[in-house]
């Protein structure tokens, strides 16, 4: 058996013993471990074990990822995600479907101060689905836009996959954030057109709300000042360079924090809940940023991505093929992977070959969050429906998944104009401060 | 064993909850880094404290992670499963989990002792890196233990039936 072969047969066993129920971490630290002893002898494999997990953590630049954690759960306990849904509300919800078109923008702006698609989705699922059954919103509509909406909390910055795409393949994190902005509004319309499509055939699904006076809206906008000012300095720091990623997301866990300290209603208990779901999250992503760690090593010595750069160059396809490959691979596996795993899992291999094609890495990031985004609401194994089924009990999975349809729609709509239009994403990194 | 459970979660949790205040710190010592730049000044050494709170974070949360369940895994299969299958495949992958946190704690052990005799220390601030290993030695081994207590408590209800 040739390395490459063996790297390919790592890869298949990983899946297995991921479908096996073995934790996505696990599976791949193992893989890794077993496939590189088995190219490079025992002791090959005590060296990666002795570095990889040390490695996999130290990096300077990996500080983002668990104060951009820090900062998403305390935003969310903070009670902004109550203060975004009101606002938007106040302005659509008097809107057929305007309901959920509400829980769509509130999604798109809680993820501009949390990275977690999981995070969005559970949040405003506490806060909106009952919102809309009492408003007598058809349960398939309103999961649907949840689920749909939580997706938002992935692309648009920041966003936890893309600092993990960028620390995996050297891109600039910043210029990944600021290339996410105009795919997280096109999102964010096309999430909203999906259900106004949906209220004009089915009325019944998505009834008008009541009309807010303008001092209400004005006074429900206000109240959200604390979400304006954390994505201003987050984001705001970042694209006119006051800030590295690192020192945005300290700013934006310690703006967090303190909202949560100084917001009604957080007390003691509640703050030290926020401090374990920052450590449970912070711990899941590491471990399996240590498994990655290990299975890398293996994929790299194997000559796997090597002999896939090969074979793509002989087969002499069009870039653009080569790459509607990549994103079909990408759309399959996510319909049995969770976003994160995926990414780390693949990239060691597809990257190369994204490479050697001459294919802008911050487009192709963008790309592949959004194709990730997609399996996160793609049954069997969308995350996000699990989610809201989880926040909601009663609530079957039916349900959820015969409302998703359109917002799948509307998600391979977004996709296409990605794909055929590269500006959408390299306009603004490329108007970044140096 | 598997009365163990309750008694590791405090232990988990003190363990995360220190992790979660090291990561505090790091901010803390960022943000003191960016006011003291507005003045020209800035901290010595910021990156090695950064670094260190970090390690803290991510390796004293593991084993609550372990406890809480809060690895990924995909139950496409064993959700299709009758229960005890199902469970005793995830006792299985919690076995698996053990081993493989045994594995960093044995080799891990062996490279922060190299790491000592060497006298590696950080580069800004002259930490020694044994520090740094602390928390990973500290964080893997419980995870051991917390990731054993969790799989034998699934092999368990696999053989006896889950608790009503």
């Amino acid at each position: 058996m040739t390395p490459p072969l063996i790297g390919l047969a790592g890869f298949g066993l990983t899946l297995v013993l991921i479908l096996l129920r073995v934790p996505v971490a696990v599976a791949m630290g193992l893989t890794g471990v077993a496939g590189f002893a088995l190219l490079n002898g025992w002791f090959g494999a005590e060296f990666i074990l002795g570095s990889a997990p040390f490695e996999s953590v130290f990096p300077y630049g990996l500080s983002v990822l668990p104060l951009f954690i820090a900062m998403g759960v305390f935003a969310a306990r903070a009670g902004l995600s109550q203060a975004l849904y009101g606002a938007v509300n106040a302005c659509v919800g008097h809107w057929r479907g305007g309901l959920a078109m509400a829980t769509v923008g509130a999604c798109a702006l809680f993820g501009a101060i949390c990275g977690s698609s999981l995070a969005t989705a559970a949040t405003m699922g506490q806060v909106a689905l009952p919102e809309m059954r009492r408003h007598g919103y058809d349960d398939r509509l309103a999961s649907a836009a949840i689920a749909a909406g939580g997706t938002l909390g992935v692309l648009i910055p920041p966003s936890i996959l893309l600092v993990l795409y960028g620390l995996l393949t050297e891109t600039s994190i910043g210029a990944l954030f600021i290339g996410a902005l105009i795919p997280g509004l096109v999102s964010t319309l096309l999430y909203m057109a999906a259900v106004l499509v949906q209220v004009r055939r089915h009325p019944e699904l998505g009834p008008a709300g009541p009309r807010f006076t303008w001092p209400q809206r004005g006074r429900a906008l206000l109240r959200v000042w604390q979400v304006g000012l954390l994505f201003a300095l987050v984001i705001g720091g970042i694209y006119f360079g006051l800030f590295s990623p690192t020192e945005a997301a300290a700013v934006g866990a310690a703006g967090a924090f303190l909202f949560a300290l100084l917001g009604r209603g957080s007390g003691g208990r509640e703050l030290l809940e926020a401090a374990f779901e920052t450590a449970r999250t912070t711990g899941m992503i590491f471990l399996i940023l240590v498994g990655a760690g290990l299975f890398n090593y293996f994929i790299e010595t194997s000559n796997l991505p090597q002999l896939l750069v090969g074979w793509t160059e002989s087969a002499g396809l069009p870039v653009f093929a080569v790459l509607l490959l990549v994103l079909l691979f990408y759309l399959v596996l996510g319909c049995f992977m969770d976003a994160l795993s995926m990414i780390l899992l693949t990239i060691p291999f597809v990257f190369p070959l994204v490479q050697s094609l001459g294919i802008d890495p911050v487009w192709f990031g963008i790309l592949v969050v959004t194709v990730a985004e997609i399996g996160l609401i793609t049954p069997p194994v969308g995350m996000n429906l699990f989610v809201i089924q989880g926040v909601v009990p009663g609530l079957r999975q039916e349900t959820i998944v015969r409302g998703i349809l359109p917002f799948l729609l509307a998600d391979l709509v977004r996709l296409s104009l990605l794909l055929l239009i590269p500006g959408l994403v390299l306009f603004l990194p490329g108007q970044m401060a140096p | 064993m598997t009365r163990l459970l309750p008694l590791a979660r405090p232990l988990a949790r003190a363990l995360a909850l220190a992790g979660v205040v090291a990561l505090g710190l790091a901010a803390g010592v960022t943000l003191l880094d960016i006011g003291l730049s507005l003045v020209g000044g800035g901290i010595a050494g910021e990156v090695d404290l950064v670094q260190l709170g970090v390690m803290a974070a991510a390796w004293l949360a593991m084993p609550l992670a372990f406890l809480d369940e809060a690895h990924v895994s995909v139950d496409l299969l064993s959700a299709r499963l009758p229960q005890r299958l199902g469970l005793f495949l995830k006792g299985l992958g919690g076995l698996l989990a053990v081993a493989l946190m045994a594995l960093v704690l044995r080799y891990g052990w062996d490279a922060a002792a190299q790491q000592l005799r060497f006298g590696d220390v950080s580069q800004e601030l002259g930490i020694p890196i044994v520090w740094y290993w602390a928390p990973l030695l500290a964080g893997a081994a419980l995870s051991v233990l917390a990731a054993l207590l969790v799989a034998l408590a699934d092999l368990t209800a696999a053989v006896r039936g889950p608790a009503r």
